[in-house]
């Protein structure tokens, strides 16, 4: 699902959005600045689990593919800043390394999401949180309040009947049930 | 020194510019903000967390403007909001103005848009009748290049053909269309300014569904098709020049534009002829801090008054059947018919657009709908992944469905712009104060348009409806230097041209008496094309600058 149009990113615009801001807002709008947050504090205090290596990009790519049922392309470049943004919150660090440890470093590991749910490694709600918290990442495209990468976006790319806002369809498909 | 000063390259400026410079006169745009590379602004609007119609564009220190990310909030944002309501509705301040992030719609006025005294006993009447406007909107319609169907005039008469073949509809609009038969409406195409062909060297559409903000190609018209033709034709652009005051002569008189650019220096640009085309807020409050802010040829006191938007009742839900929508232009198609309800006079009358963007307007972008804020989970459940989460996506997303009914407000007095001197921007220029209610000529309106909605929903099954309670607005600023024959209760004649002052014209939204529920966009470049005609007809006479 490679765009054409893709290019570098350009940050004049990526402003984040003052959280107050987004309270006042209420239906008016949109936003990711908050992303997680409200979530985070849901989540339990997990125990310390024994010390383990931290989680790679190639692992996070690993789990998010399962996560995801790999229903589209997923970017390493992508992928690593949703990565450096989990272990940067103590809520997500913890249980991401657990997830990894059931989904890529185990033995005979599960492949689809599935088959994450029947080892019962999603029952904690902490990784259950924090894996909701990686597929918002990948559908949304947006981390910490900016825009890791709106073009390939799960939202979009996970659907085969539309393209991003701002690449062509193609005249006049719009008239046809696709 | 010039024939004739222009302030702000909208559509309004820029179509006056074209005209004049093909015409051989020698003419000046000012414009407050800067340049904009179209290919960069997409690369900022995809890089944009919120996915507003400002994302792509610049506020600039020197040129401040509205967001919708602020303009309900109290205390923040460009303008200063007098209340009791919020003026909802924003602008850019860009070489080329508001049509960068514009949808494109573009229907006429009804011939009793113009007649609202006499046909209702409210508002005022037009100094001029549908007829006296139509062959100009036939001339605008040519310069923009509309799209559309003849056999669907929307109850507003036609003596020629669209230059182009009309946008088809889309596949929500043949759901929602016959979802609207069965209860006995009729939904029609929408003329647009949008290219079904090459046209004014521009591509046709292909459907990047992103109107608003913007069109990557440029299919969708904007006011820089106009602008450049009126630069190759000799006139001058000048960007970052902000206007900041009218200079008169001893008879009354204009003679010049002082303006300030982004460092805080100044300069005057002279002409035998000025025509203001900022927008109703900025023109407004242009003339109100001019002459010492005693005001610009404001005698009848209407200057800055009986601002008008068309404010929207907004509802979404999801269909039972999908439609298929964030594909295409972002609307195509609407009902027209409830603009001439029977019940005007008492209550607004409505135009409802069907829309095309799914959600995007009330919620945000797709991939927002992914995102938590404190009134809104995110999309994705607890648990939940994979190809099921992909497929109940698909299921939602496909399903969304967005109504927006325009409502038709009318000329209040008290509705107003008005400079905050003691309010300053970053160059020392007074922002907008803005007093606004939303009457319940309006809110009955709306209460109607819902009505209708939620009729149209019940006809497609919809489930999750939604009707907004907040009057939002349009993007349609109208009203404050309103056209009349009577000096001492409008600002501008049928022409255009300051009752006050003999060589001051106006053009843009902002010389409508009253406004219909048409997008007023044509109608306004229809005026200025008007305007510029008879403009062109003075000229000679007026005194060298
Ligand atoms: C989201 C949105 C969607 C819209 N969709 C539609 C639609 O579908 N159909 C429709 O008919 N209309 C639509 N509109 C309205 C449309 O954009 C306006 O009617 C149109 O742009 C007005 O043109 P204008 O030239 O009068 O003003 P503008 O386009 O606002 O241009 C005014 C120019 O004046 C400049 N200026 C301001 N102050 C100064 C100053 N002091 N000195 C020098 N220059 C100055 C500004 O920078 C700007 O470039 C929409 C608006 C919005 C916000």
């Amino acid at each position: 699902m490679a765009r054409a149009e893709r290019q570098g990113d350009p940050h004049s615009a990526a402003a984040t959005v003052d959280p107050g801001v987004l309270l006042m807002l209420r239906r008016r709008t949109l936003l990711a600045a908050l992303a997680g947050t409200g979530a985070a504090a849901a989540v339990t205090v997990w125990r310390a689990s024994p010390a383990a290596a931290a989680v790679t990009v190639d692992e996070f790519m690993e789990l998010s593919e399962v996560l995801t049922d790999k229903v589209a392309d997923l970017r390493d470049d992508v992928g690593a800043q949703y990565l450096a943004f989990l272990r940067a919150d103590p809520a997500f660090a913890a249980p991401l390394e657990r997830l990894v440890a059931v989904v890529v470093r185990a033995e005979d590991p599960p492949r689809t999401f599935d088959e994450l749910l029947d080892t019962g490694a999603l029952d904690d709600p902490a990784n259950a949180e924090t894996a909701r918290q990686v597929l918002i990442l990948w559908y949304s495209g947006l981390v910490d309040g900016r825009t890791a990468d709106y073009l390939e976006a799960l939202a979009w790319s996970s659907q085969d009947f539309a393209e991003p806002a701002s690449t062509p369809l193609g005249f006049p498909k719009w008239e046809d049930r696709p | 020194m010039s024939d004739v000063v222009v302030v702000g390259s909208g559509v309004a400026g820029a179509l006056v510019a074209w005209k004049l410079a093909t015409a051989g006169a020698s003419v000046t745009v000012l414009e407050a903000g800067p340049r904009i590379d179209r290919d960069t602004a997409v690369e900022v609007f995809r890089a944009a967390p919120a996915k507003v119609p400002e994302s792509p564009y610049p506020n600039t220190a020197h040129a401040p403007r509205p967001s919708v990310l602020d303009i309900g909030i109290p205390g923040t944002g460009y303008f200063i909001q007098a209340g009791p309501d919020t003026f909802g509705s924003t602008y850019e301040r860009i070489v080329g103005g508001t049509t960068w992030h514009w949808l494109g719609s573009t229907p006429r006025l009804l011939p009793t848009d113009f007649r609202m005294r006499s046909e209702f006993g409210v508002g005022v009447d037009w100094p001029i009748g549908y007829a006296d406007l139509e062959p100009w909107y036939v001339r605008a319609e040519r310069a923009m290049g509309v799209a559309g169907d003849p056999a669907q005039n929307g109850g507003s008469p036609r003596s020629a053909g669209f230059p182009m073949e009309a946008v088809p509809g889309s596949f929500l609009d043949s759901v929602v269309g016959a979802a609207a038969a069965r209860i006995g409406l009729r939904v029609e195409l929408t003329p647009q300014a949008r290219n079904t062909e090459t046209f004014n060297d521009r591509h046709h559409c292909v459907g990047n569904s992103n109107c608003i903000p913007i069109c990557p190609i440029g299919a969708k018209y904007d006011a820089l098709v106009h602008l450049d033709l009126a630069e190759e034709a000799g006139a001058r652009v000048i960007a970052n020049a902000v206007a900041f005051d009218l200079v008169l002569r001893a008879d009354g008189s204009v003679s010049g534009v002082r303006y300030r650019r982004p460092d805080g220096s100044e300069a005057t640009e002279t002409g035998r002829a000025v025509v203001l085309a900022a927008n109703a807020v900025e023109t407004a409050k242009l003339l109100l801090v001019s002459n010492g802010g005693n005001g610009v040829a404001n005698r009848s006191d209407q200057v800055g008054r009986n601002l008008m938007d068309h404010p929207i009742q907004l509802s979404w839900a999801l269909s039972a059947q999908p439609v298929f929508p964030q594909r295409g232009p972002l609307s195509t198609s609407g009902i027209e018919e409830t603009r001439e309800a029977t019940t005007r006079g008492e209550r607004s009358a409505f135009r409802v657009e069907i829309a095309n963007d799914g959600f995007r307007f009330p919620v945000g972008d797709p991939t927002v709908e992914f995102t938590e804020t404190p009134d809104r989970a995110s999309f994705v459940r607890l648990r939940e992944g994979g190809r099921p989460l992909a497929d109940r996506w698909r299921d939602h997303l496909s399903r969304e469905v967005r109504f927006a009914s325009l409502t038709e407000q009318l000329p209040d007095p008290a509705n107003r712009v008005e400079p905050a001197f003691d309010q300053t921007d970053a160059i020392g220029i007074p922002r907008p104060r803005i007093s606004f209610r939303v009457d319940d000529y309006v809110r009955d309106g709306m209460a109607d348009a819902k009505v209708v909605h939620e009729r149209l929903f019940e006809a497609l099954g919809a489930a999750e409806r939604n009707h907004s309670d907040i009057a939002f607005g349009a993007g349609h600023l109208m009203g404050t230097t309103r056209m009349g024959t009577d000096p001492a209760t409008s600002v501008l004649d049928a022409e255009g041209r300051a009752h006050d002052v003999p060589n001051l014209w106006m053009v843009g939204s902002g010389v409508f008496p009253t406004c219909g529920t048409a997008n007023p966009t044509l109608t306004l470049a229809a005026l200025s094309l008007r305007t510029a005609d008879a403009l062109r007809r003075t000229l000679r006479s007026l005194p060298v600058a």
